[in-house]
């Protein structure tokens, strides 16, 4: 099991505030824009995009390598561009558990937008996004699980 | 012998309500087989291959399968083998 920790920092913001004003938007906007699979399948969509072109930005400013294991892409993505304050990746029976607590993303915890009901976590499709890129070409799909709640869990099968 | 086809136990807007916060891959496997149903893991695929170009990255044949499996056991859909 490995946890990475990251702290806020106002003078990095920037990104995170698009992140959680396109998770406030897309709920907002889900009627008029007929989201087929309401503001979280959009936001899954948009957000596997987001996460393989940080990993080409990762790659681009050599933070990390082509090839790099799960837990260093991770922890770089944390350092970068701090999804959560507090983030643990747990391995067992080669099932990758991804458990954010205190996220930094949340258009509802963190934006502070009555999200009706929905949902629009850009966590797991950042991760998948990034993980799949750095594999390499034709990358499967990994399994995600979303449990969202005071802590969100995340599952994915990552196994190669 | 033939493959398995799966059906819904639940209407396709019935389980999206419930699946609301379920990854975009789960949602589309659900509404394919309980709008759509009785339909094999292969139709399934053929169905999910828009949201493959969507997203630009590979479903394959097991990741469907885990899912299915998934709400089987939850009771959302069943196997007719």
């Amino acid at each position: 099991m490995a946890r990475f920790f990251s702290r806020k920092d106002p003078s990095k913001n920037y990104l995170n505030k698009a992140i959680i004003g396109l998770g406030a938007g897309l709920v907002k906007s889900r009627k008029i824009l007929n989201l087929s699979f309401g503001p979280q399948g959009a936001m899954d969509i948009l957000s596997i995009w987001i996460g393989q072109e940080l990993a080409k930005e990762l790659l681009t400013q050599k933070k990390v390598k082509a090839g790099a294991s799960e837990h260093e892409l991770i922890s770089k993505l944390l350092d970068e561009i701090r999804l959560a304050e507090d983030l643990t990746f747990e391995e067992v029976e080669g099932k990758s558990t991804i458990t954010i607590q205190n996220c930094l993303v949340c258009p509802k915890r963190v934006g502070g937008y009555d999200l009706e009901g929905e949902t629009a976590c850009p966590v797991g499709g950042i991760l998948m996004g990034a993980l799949t890129y750095i594999k390499g070409e034709s990358p499967s799909l990994p399994n995600i699980n979303l449990k969202p709640g005071e802590y969100c869990r995340i599952s994915m099968d990552i196994t190669p | 012998m033939s493959s398995p086809t799966y059906s819904g136990l639940i209407s396709a807007e019935e389980a999206l309500e419930r699946e609301k916060s379920a990854f975009i891959l789960d949602k589309a496997i659900l509404r394919a087989i309980c709008e759509e149903g009785p339909l094999t893991l292969e139709d399934i695929r053929i169905r999910t291959l828009p949201l493959e170009a969507a997203i630009g990255v590979k479903i394959d044949l097991p990741t469907l399968q885990e899912i299915i499996n998934k709400y089987i056991k939850q009771g959302l859909i069943w196997e007719n083998k």
